[in-house]
């Protein structure tokens, strides 16, 4: 049982962020496609999508396990591999085919914003659970 | 509540509560002073003994079966558990916060969320304590979180 309510919470997690990061490759896909006049995604491209996100999903998972997101050895990991299974992914799968290079350069831009956009979103999570923590210290500290 | 402090000619101090009936209020109130006149019995390696208040310990930690008491500016050891010193100042603020620690929530300046859900205290001395990520949401719980 233990091992099953392991397996699930790892199933939760793993699934949540394949699907942020699955939602936001579709979404750059789709941009570069109406850009060169296409309307449509192969299914293919989809589920490979799909497949290497949650590939970087279980990795982040062993990477930056719950809360360890301020360790910069394990954030510098977590970066390199997005790096390699993104780039490495849309360069062999053809992701993004007949994209000019300055579409190249944007889209690497945007997957480096992303990126510290997820930790910075991180650090604001934390900022507010520590104001929070201090504001109930007081508050405790205060009535009793 | 109403509260009155009377100032009188008395040889010794004196707390008279009224009450229609002891509610939880009263209780608590009850439990508040009783722990408070309770004294701590604390001795160092040389059984120099001394009564400490509750008030005036930081956090206690259990090393080697033996129990300690960091004050802000002194150490001493205690007869009693981490167990017996939580159940026992539970009232006063005294919160487990790791296997082999006791924090007095008084005498923490401030906290601070870190890495793999834990808390990091910093007490009045300056001194910093790491809460586990177990006892991390007791804690929560304590502060009305």
């Amino acid at each position: 049982m233990k091992q099953f309510l392991r397996f699930y919470a790892w199933g939760m997690e793993v699934k949540l962020y394949m699907s942020i990061y699955t939602a936001a490759v579709v979404f750059f896909q789709g941009i570069t496609e109406v850009l060169q006049g296409r309307y449509a995604i192969s299914v293919w491209v989809l589920l490979e999508m799909l497949l290497v996100s949650f590939v970087f999903a279980a990795i982040q998972y062993v990477i930056l396990p719950a809360g360890e997101w301020s360790s910069r050895g394990r954030l510098a990991a977590w970066a390199v591999c997005a790096n390699v299974l993104y780039i490495g992914s849309a360069l062999v799968f053809g992701w993004f085919p007949g994209v000019p290079l300055w579409e190249n350069i944007v889209l690497v831009a945007m997957l480096e914003v992303s990126l510290w956009a997820i930790w910075f979103g991180k650090q604001v999570a934390r900022w507010r659970d520590t104001r929070a923590l201090n504001r109930s210290l007081r508050k405790f500290q205060q009535e009793g | 509540m109403k509260i009155t402090v009377e100032h009188c000619d008395t040889p010794e101090n004196e707390v008279i509560l009224r009450c229609r009936e002891l509610d939880e209020e009263m209780l608590h109130i009850l439990a508040l002073l009783r722990s408070g006149m309770q004294s701590l019995c604390a001795f160092t390696e040389e059984r120099e003994t001394v009564l400490l208040s509750p008030q005036e310990v930081l956090y206690a930690e259990s090393v080697e079966e033996r129990t300690w008491l960091y004050c802000e500016k002194a150490v001493w050891r205690t007869a009693l558990s981490l167990s017996e010193l939580e159940a026992r100042y539970e009232a006063l603020g005294f919160c487990r916060v790791s296997r082999s620690m006791v924090v007095n929530l008084h005498g923490i300046r401030q906290l601070k969320s870190c890495a793999g859900s834990r808390i990091e205290a910093t007490m009045r001395n300056g001194e910093k304590v790491m809460i586990s990520r177990h006892y991390g949401p007791l804690l929560r719980e304590r502060l009305g979180m």
